[in-house]
């Protein structure tokens, strides 16, 4: 008895210290959480705010002049709605290609019996370090017959090495014995894929997804570099063009004029209009991402 | 067995590249021959042919195919760049003129310098392409990817009256290289040469009674004033008040006064020699007047945030309009730009048509001048044909097109009720098309990514251009800006551009630029008594990064030309 109040004082000594504990971690996380969340509401208001307060500085996470007509604007200009739906249309085809591309690679480097595993490896691991540049690229895709023509906005990036790494990890972490039992009862090579080491990766397939799709959807270098039809214009191209023209001195000064710029209230509110649809992934995904905690967690 | 099969291989082989070289030379070596016996044979019977380059009453037999960049800016509420009623209306023009067809290659603005390498990489860059950077040219010139256009345009001279007579042979000629004769681009020329101004809030002189100054002692007692009055103009937000803005390219910012501290008789050799900044950061006075500024900001006239926004943040715009700030030195037409978003309109808006900044004159030089640089007329955009140009005269014959006063004209002001309209004194005021005319939008202020050697209003004769040059602006007083332009034109010099070879120091990419803006923003804000040693350390920076370099070459190249001359002739 004796023995177990004391067991019972010390629980609660421990669980004050770990509240405590908790305590401060909320707090750092309600930090970070701000830090993360801040600029976007900052965004959020000044995009329904009036121009008067805008110019004044006055807008900081509450609206001030509330108004909707920036994104009465956005919303019913179709140059954005056609470029909302050709990115979405891209994310996903783009999501589905890297995800088999990634998987397609990372498979076949966990046998330990594939001939040249070193070189294929050192030669993966190099295109991490080293890039060609800009116009080497260019002339790449210029003999690929690349520019201009939407593939090259799926084409080249289908593949992140850093991804397949990941993904090769993982694939690590699936034990040997599970394709060996699979060999031995006749299952093929890409029945064990497709039937044992996919959905055994749900969790990491989920992050990856995760990676393209946000990649896919904020991209624009390659598109800026080698799209000239408009209409195949990611969003967030648009929108670098329309962000973009602003009254610089220096372009200013040559060029004696200053193009048309957008209010800051539209400004912002096109920025929500492109970055809101990709954050609503997120809780989707989330219960993979859950899942991966736990099934890391325990090892054979 | 192998061996005959391969015998007769190469013989095949063979007699069938013989065949290939044959049909190959055939048209070359009958084509000269034909060109040269037809006008001999023909000579006495029809009068007049095709000329060597293919061209009858100055226009081309056979239709040629040219290709020319253009900016495009992707303009909200503009046109597709490529594609409009303006450029329809070139392309109509020269294959009517000239039986040139024209194909415009859109480059993005913001990236121009990556797409227009790109293209040169690639072989595929327009017959015509234009930059700002000379640099750019020139690296390309010297791997071979550029034409040299001293000898084409020595042989196509009398077809390019137009441009010789709007160029003019100085400015056509001012990138000639006085050793080896190349000319890799024309530079264009600006019709609009006024700089800078310093401007002043109208309204807050006539509050608190002060008249315009007219020393840098008077404008500074105006500063103080604004800034121990901030209670009677800004009321409640009185803490808010700016007496004078300045932003983080300094140099640009305090212009008028570093060059009222600047050697008014500095000799031509000088001004060019340290001249390659056009901040002129290591220049005879630029300290004095950053340390005037210093003062300034230590004694809390200047604005305290100046060096944490980068050009074409819009903070202090949006201070200036809102209504903080008393005074600021900028481009001569700075608060008339941007039509109903323009910083006087924006401020007429709010507090009334006297709240509004017009221009002074506020620092006088050692002679009580108020000596200033304009532009010049050259040193704006660069022309140049990559040596994949393979329609030289048609590609010249484009540049002279728009040479002509004319076409700058329609390409700036287009059809009177569309772009523009006459005021009762005759001056054009040019202005937005309507819903119906949609299709004449000016994706560029008048059309400047068009008319690709005139930068500045250029109507068909220079008085209408003239009376003209105050309406270009809407939604502000005309009284106002012709204010601004006489006060820009005060005492102003035209910088003299010399003719020497190129600077190599030049061309190598550095970061001098931003050290330069750097080096100001940290003497301004230095205590008065760090001054001294921050500017020092600043300068020598910019000096070591490549600075130096570029002064030595300089004088170097000056001195091949023009030996032990100070001026220039």
């Amino acid at each position: 008895m004796e023995f177990g109040r004391k067991e019972g004082e010390n629980m609660k000594v421990k669980s004050n210290r770990a509240k405590f504990g908790d305590w401060m971690f909320v707090l750092l996380c309600v930090f970070v959480a701000a830090i993360c969340l801040i600029p976007m509401l900052n965004l959020l208001a000044k995009s329904l705010s009036s121009t008067n307060y805008l110019i004044r500085h006055e807008v900081y996470i509450w609206p001030k002049g509330f108004n909707l007509d920036a994104y009465m604007k956005v919303l019913a200009d179709p140059k954005y709605l056609k470029a909302f739906a050709w990115t979405a249309f891209l994310t996903v085809i783009c999501t589905i290609i890297s995800l088999t591309m990634t998987a397609l690679c990372a498979y076949p480097l966990i046998f330990p019996g594939l001939k040249g595993k070193g070189i294929i490896n050192v030669m993966i691991t190099i295109t991490m370090f080293f890039n060609a540049g800009t116009i080497p690229n260019y002339l790449l895709m210029q003999q690929l017959h690349l520019l201009d023509n939407p593939l090259v906005l799926i084409i080249p990036s289908c593949l992140s090495i850093y991804n397949m790494i990941i993904m090769r990890s993982f694939f690590y972490g699936i034990p040997d014995s599970l394709r060996e039992s699979a060999e031995i009862d006749g299952a093929s090579f890409f029945t064990i894929l497709l039937k044992i080491y996919v959905p055994l990766s749900k969790p990491v397939f989920a992050s990856l997804a995760l990676f393209y799709a946000v990649g896919r959807w904020n991209g624009y270098g390659d598109a800026l570099m080698y799209i000239k039809n408009k209409d195949l214009y990611p969003l967030q191209l648009l929108i670098y063009n329309i962000l973009n023209n602003i009254n610089s001195v220096e372009v200013a000064t040559q060029e004696g004029f200053n193009t048309p710029g957008l209010s800051e209230s539209l400004k912002s509110a096109t920025v929500m209009f492109s970055t809101v649809p990709i954050l609503l992934i997120y809780p989707w995904l989330q219960k993979y991402f859950i899942a991966g905690v736990t099934m890391g967690a325990v090892k054979e | 067995m192998k061996k005959k099969v391969l015998a007769v291989l190469l013989a095949a082989v063979t007699s069938l590249s013989l065949v290939a070289c044959g049909s190959e030379k055939a048209p070359a070596s009958t084509a000269p021959a034909a060109s040269t016996e037809t006008p001999a044979s023909t000579e006495e019977k029809v009068e007049e042919g095709p000329d060597q380059y293919g061209m009858q009453d100055g226009k081309f037999v056979e239709t040629r195919h040219i290709s020319v960049e253009l900016y495009d800016r992707n303009v909200t509420e503009g046109t597709d760049a490529g594609d409009n009623a303006w450029t329809k209306w070139i392309q109509e023009q020269m294959l009517d003129r000239y039986n040139v067809e024209v194909e415009f290659v859109t480059v993005p603005r913001w990236t121009e310098g990556d797409e227009i390498n790109n293209l040169l990489a690639a072989g595929t860059a327009p017959d015509i392409c234009y930059t700002y950077s000379y640099p750019t040219i020139q690296t390309y010139a010297n791997m071979g990817g550029v034409l040299d256009l001293a000898p084409i345009l020595d042989e196509y001279r009398p077809y390019l009256n137009n441009m010789f007579d709007w160029l003019t042979e100085d400015a056509i000629y001012q990138d000639k290289d006085p050793s080896t004769g190349t000319l890799w681009a024309i530079e264009g020329k600006r019709n609009e040469i006024c700089r800078i101004n310093t401007f002043v809030r109208k309204d807050w002189l006539d509050k608190l009674g002060l008249k315009a100054p007219t020393t840098k002692a008077e404008f500074e007692e105006m500063l103080k004033a604004f800034r121990d009055n901030a209670d009677t103009l800004l009321g409640a937000d009185a803490s808010k008040m700016v007496p004078y803005s300045i932003g983080s390219d300094v140099g640009w910012r305090i212009a008028t006064l570093i060059e009222s501290f600047m050697d008014p008789e500095i000799t031509d050799k000088e001004l060019y020699v340290t001249g390659y900044d056009s901040r002129r950061l290591p220049m005879n006075g630029t300290k004095e007047a950053t340390q005037l500024v210093n003062k300034w900001y230590n004694d809390g006239l200047v604005w305290k945030d100046f060096y944490l926004y980068k050009a074409g943040d819009a903070t202090e715009d949006d201070m200036m309009k809102a209504g903080f700030v008393g005074a600021f030195t900028h481009n001569y037409d700075y608060p008339f730009r941007g039509n109903e978003n323009s910083i006087n309109a924006v401020l007429a808006a709010q507090f009334g048509e006297d709240a509004k900044f017009v221009a002074i004159n506020p620092f006088e030089d050692k002679n009580g001048k108020y000596t200033k640089y304009n532009y010049g007329i050259t040193g704006d955009r660069k022309v140049f044909f990559p040596a994949t140009n393979d329609e030289v005269l048609a590609s010249l014959l484009y540049l002279d097109f728009m040479s002509e006063a004319k076409t700058v004209e329609f390409l700036q002001a287009g059809e009177e009720g569309v772009i523009h309209t006459v005021a009762d004194n005759g001056a054009w005021v040019i202005q937005a098309p309507d819903e119906a005319h949609h299709d004449w939008y000016q994706n560029s202020g008048k059309n400047i990514d068009m008319t690709i050697n005139c930068n500045g209003l250029r109507l068909a004769t220079p008085e209408l251009t003239d009376l003209s040059l105050a309406y270009s602006y809407s939604n502000v007083d005309v009284q106002d800006v012709q204010d601004a332009i006489a006060a820009a034109k005060l005492d102003w010099k035209t910088p003299k551009v010399p003719t020497v070879r190129a600077i190599e120091a030049e061309a190598e990419g550095t970061d001098l630029d931003n050290k330069r803006d750097q080096a100001f923003c940290n003497a301004v804000k230095a205590s008065v008594a760090d001054f001294d040693s921050v500017w020092t350390a600043g300068l020598n920076e910019w000096l070591q990064a490549g600075g130096q370099a570029i002064a030595d070459e300089r004088k170097i190249a000056w001195e091949e030309t023009y030996g032990d001359a100070e001026m220039l002739p």
